[in-house]
């Protein structure tokens, strides 16, 4: 299968395909759809594209070489640069302004009985926000120059802040590489929750934390939770022998500014996050007895 | 009263179950009156580990090295065994610990 364009906007991969959604899906990565319409922003009940990853998600597939991240800014431009004259002219992917609109806005505003003061300043914002001609463009078209717009993996992790992502992303390879499709956890209170497939068609069964530095109140709390909504509560975390050596957690960054070439990258954060663990999983709930 | 000798009450007198015995002073096993799962063979021996609610050295390290001392008496290494948990009021509360991720039991 041809790797999936994993479009990085600001430090988010955003996909904006239905295609893609449908070929990560088959993948076993869900993601959360983020968009709302933009004429009711306010309404968040029934979210659409685009499809927001998690970083998780993300590591995943660019590791397991299921797709590509690519400066969705730097793409849109070498397309643009590469637009001719007949892609000008297609009116499938050309949105042209349309000045109707602009009479029809001023008609209004001539009724409100501003002020002159505010009406002039009303004009002005139209005039500010008028939108120009733009073109469509897609996001999945491979371009020649390809390097010109890609973005390793590891600038794009240095992109944004993350806590203990090495640990929470061997966490994370250790459910999914068995089968189980995995979304955010903290509805129920947990880092990961698993489902034994597609979330669409099956209730989440476990609600996974990392194993370190948990108490017995955190397996009571957790385990009786779980357990009063049907699922279980699981801990997955590195069983280590008393001589091997305490593995080295990622350097924590400061948030950076989102150009990509500012940034240095993180040498060894992708060795980190490939590297074999041995991992220990435990399934906990209450006993019904007691 | 020692925390092994707590649990080892509380299994035989409230929660009714026979033949409990100890296990180097550390581990528990019995028979529950019931099947404690639905899928549970009949007369399943169960394991109990107890435990201390204030104790605050616990690690995943800890739960696997129950599992290999029971394999050790028991010669099978259990799918499950039961934490029982100590509480300083005098409460005790009990919770399955499955090996590996398992699926939510049905009943």
């Amino acid at each position: 299968m041809e790797k999936v364009f994993l479009p990085v906007v600001g430090d988010k991969v955003l996909i904006f395909e239905l295609e893609d959604v449908k070929k990560l899906r088959h993948l076993g990565i869900v993601g959360v759809l983020s968009g709302t319409l933009s004429a009711a922003p306010q309404q968040n009940v029934f979210l659409g594209l685009p499809l927001q990853l998690s970083l998780e998600d993300v590591i995943w597939l660019v590791t397991n070489e299921h797709g590509i991240l690519i400066d969705s800014a730097k793409y849109h431009e070498v397309e643009a640069a590469m637009l001719n004259q007949a892609d000008w002219n297609s009116s499938q992917r050309i949105c042209v302004h349309d000045p109707k609109q602009d009479e029809e806005l001023l008609k209004k505003l001539a009724k409100m009985n501003l002020s002159d003061d505010k009406l002039i300043l009303k004009k002005k914002q139209l005039q500010e926000n008028k939108v120009e001609n733009f073109i469509i463009i897609p996001n999945v078209t491979p371009l020649p120059n390809i390097d010109s717009y890609t973005i390793p993996l590891d600038k794009f992790l240095s992109l944004s802040n993350h806590h203990e992502l090495i640990s929470n992303y061997q966490v994370y390879r250790s459910v999914k590489d068995q089968g189980f499709f995995i979304l955010p956890g903290i509805r129920f209170g947990g880092k990961y929750i698993g489902y034994p497939n597609d979330p669409l068609r099956y209730h989440a069964h476990f609600i996974i934390n990392q194993a370190t530095d948990f108490k017995l109140i955190d397996l009571v709390a957790g385990g009786r939770l779980a357990t009063g909504v049907k699922k279980v509560w699981v801990i997955v975390g590195e069983h280590s022998t008393p001589d091997s050596p305490k593995k080295v957690e990622g350097k924590k960054r400061d948030a950076v500014e989102v150009d990509v070439d500012q940034t240095e990258p993180q040498p060894d954060i992708v060795d980190q996050l490939t590297k074999e663990s041995k991992l220990k999983s435990f399934s906990i709930e209450w006993a019904g007895f007691g | 009263m020692t925390l092994i000798k707590k649990v080892k009450e509380n299994l035989i007198h409230y929660n009714l179950w026979k033949s409990v015995q100890e296990h180097d002073s550390k581990v528990l096993s019995g028979f529950p009156p019931s099947k404690l799962i639905i899928d549970d063979e009949d007369n399943q021996e169960e394991w109990v580990v107890p435990k201390l609610m204030t104790d605050k050295d616990f690690s995943i390290e800890e739960i696997e090295s129950w599992f290999v001392q029971i394999e050790k008496i028991s010669t099978k290494r259990p799918a499950r065994i039961t934490i029982g948990l100590v509480n300083d009021d005098a409460t005790i509360v009990y919770y399955f610990i499955h090996d590996g991720i398992v699926k939510p039991r049905q009943n």
